[in-house]
């Protein structure tokens, strides 16, 4: 009985190592196949390239600033890569235009958030990212309940973006001017944390 | 652009079947072991029935077989005692492992590793030095490695799936050795017995992390497929495009004598050699007539670009050089960088073959320029290829794609 025992615990051992295991292989396949889909989404344009990077680090800094659980961290860091997914269904000379976008334009670039949630949606690897997709440019007033990680990659790919045509000091302020309408408070909170560790 | 955007399998439909998988897995996992224990009123019947349930189940989906296959091996096992059990058992994994061809030299390999390491575990502890498992353990790992290696190099598969589960080795080691201590010492069982524990043990670990590699593997494999297909989004390319060329791959490949384990990265650079085009501006890709020089040296980038893209996931680093060569010629007057036979990576010269092949027949495959030419027959299509061996393509490979061809076009018939 004693050795039935031991050998149950073990393999009870065995297979409790194994389910702790296995996400995490997962999650980092997954990571590396995100970051591949926004490098090629990214060459699209000059104007996005290296813009994805940049949000995912900003992103996983908030994520960890808010100490969030594990899972919803690798949301927030997949996520950052994959946002613009649905930007590979919009005409690259439209992506990499200088001069100011017609109405229409416009009209085909805001729709990216809704192409690429579908698009994810059939890639089984990442469908259960669609939703933070989908939300990743919605207000936070109107919308409220939408998932935290879409948030979290709302404020910090429009910050990395403010910096790059502003620069940082100007950023943070176009950013927290927007805090409450676009932005969800506690997140800009926690950018400025993040942002003035870093300085 | 949203017509496209259709949804295919549902996530949610994928759930409901693996939930109901568990849940007829359980179910017979149950009725299995109170069969045992009604049929031979010993817990040990019992015990041995549930190891066999989850090794069998775990194997079937390893394989992707339906765990109903299994039902009449359960049945016999609980009605039977101990011994016929292990027979079964045996009996059931040549089975599965034969209804696949693809896993049974794997099995092979690992089962004889670990049977010849349990063997040696087993006797050294029982006969002595029963209380030192952790140096059985360390025994048990070197012996499976060393016989997995070896087997594994006599039949062709590569050096690391031999090592593959390494850390699980150690630990798993650890745990039979310990096990079998155990046994011994509280129970003074025969050697027999603990082999045949050991045994039971070993192969539910071994099979659950092989399952457990297996499925994260095939994710990957779907995130890849979901990469290449990201080109249907911005360019008139069709998916089944994609999927011909990696069918077409994986037999030219075979043929051309590239080992198994490598036709899966083969698949990959199949499915992903034209990603580098999802950077060239869709109106030079769908334009009707000639191109201009400058036009054409914006299509030129697309290898780099695939490259590149593709570099950024760390397992795919291997496969990005194959990319990158896919549209040179043997004569060396292709680009980007003008190799010359040999010099161009075999796979490349695999992948350009077929890539022509496939945009000749199929119209639509390929983005530039042959989109408005109408599509020939596959006849042509190889007697073009025949043609142009020897200064566009491989000859050899050229030989061997004829043969897949004939062949698929038989299997079609």
């Amino acid at each position: 009985m004693i050795a039935i025992g031991l050998t149950a615990a073990f393999l009870l051992g065995c297979i409790l190592l194994l389910v702790g295991h296995l996400p995490r292989l997962r999650r980092e396949r997954t990571l590396s196949v995100a970051r591949s889909i926004s490098h090629a989404v990214e060459s699209r344009s000059p104007f996005l390239r290296g813009m994805t990077d940049e949000t995912h680090d900003v992103a996983t800094m908030i994520a960890e600033e808010l100490r969030l659980p594990s899972n919803v961290r690798f949301d927030v860091g997949t996520g950052a890569y994959l946002c613009d997914l649905g930007l590979c269904s919009v005409p690259s000379h439209i992506l990499s235009k200088t001069s100011e976008w017609t109405a229409e334009e416009q009209l085909m670039f805001d729709k990216h958030a809704e192409a690429g949630a579908n698009i994810a949606r059939n890639i089984p690897a990442i469908s259960s990212l669609a939703n933070v997709i989908q939300y990743h440019h919605t207000k936070f007033e109107s919308e409220p309940r939408t998932p935290i990680a879409s948030r979290i990659i709302s404020v910090s790919a429009d910050y990395v973006r403010y910096c790059r045509s502003y620069g940082k000091d100007r950023a943070l302020v176009v950013i927290e001017r927007e805090s409450g309408l676009q932005y969800d408070p506690g997140i800009v909170t926690a950018l400025k944390r993040v942002v003035h560790s870093l300085a | 652009m949203a017509a496209r955007l259709t949804k295919s399998r549902t996530a949610k439909h994928e759930v409901s079947e693996r939930t109901l998988e568990v849940v007829v897995a359980m179910a017979i996992t149950l009725l299995a072991c109170s069969g045992a224990y009604f049929a031979t009123k010993q817990i040990d019947s019992v015990f041995f029935v549930l190891l066999f349930t989850c090794a069998t189940f775990l194997q079937g989906r390893l394989l992707n077989r339906n765990v109903l296959v299994h039902v009449p091996f359960l049945v016999v096992a609980s009605l039977t005692s101990f011994w016929y059990g292990l027979i079964l058992m045996g009996v059931g994994t040549l089975l599965t492992s034969l209804a696949s061809q693809k896993g049974l030299r794997k099995l092979t390999a690992v089962f004889a590793g670990e049977l010849a390491a349990v063997l040696v575990t087993g006797a050294l502890i029982s006969r002595l030095i029963p209380e030192m498992w952790l140096v059985a353990g360390v025994v048990f790992v070197l012996v499976r490695s060393g016989v997995s290696v070896l087997v594994a190099s006599r039949t062709g598969l590569p050096l690391d799936f031999a090592t593959i589960s390494g850390g699980w080795a150690l630990v798993a080691g650890m745990a039979y050795a310990s096990t079998a201590t155990a046994v011994h010492y509280f129970e003074r069982a025969e050697i027999s017995q603990i082999v045949v524990v050991c045994f039971g043990l070993l192969a539910i670990a071994y099979l659950g992390t092989t399952y457990g590699f297996q499925r994260a593997r095939e994710d990957f494999q779907k995130g890849i497929t979901g990469l290449s297909g990201l080109l249907n989004y911005s360019h008139t390319y069709t998916g089944s495009h994609s999927r011909r060329v990696a069918y077409l791959a994986r037999e030219t490949g075979r043929r051309l004598g590239i080992a198994e384990w490598k036709l899966d990265q083969v698949v990959q650079a199949a499915l992903l050699h034209d990603i580098g085009k999802i950077a060239v501006d869709e109106r030079i890709l769908e334009k009707p007539g000639r191109l201009t020089d400058e036009e054409f040296a914006k299509i030129k980038e697309h290898p780099g670009i695939g490259e590149a893209i593709v570099a950024s996931v760390s397992e795919l680093t291997g496969i990005s050089t194959w990319i990158r060569h896919h549209h040179e010629r043997v004569d060396g007057r292709g680009y980007p960088d003008g190799l010359v036979g040999k010099q161009i990576p075999l796979e490349s010269r695999l992948i350009c073959v077929i890539d022509a092949y496939d945009a000749m027949t199929g119209s639509t495959s390929d983005g530039h320029r042959r989109l408005y030419r109408d599509p020939v027959s596959s006849q042509e299509a190889i007697e073009e290829l025949v043609r142009c061996s020897g200064s566009q393509f491989d000859p050899t490979v050229v030989k061997k794609f004829k043969k897949v061809v004939a062949e698929t076009q038989v299997k079609l018939l």
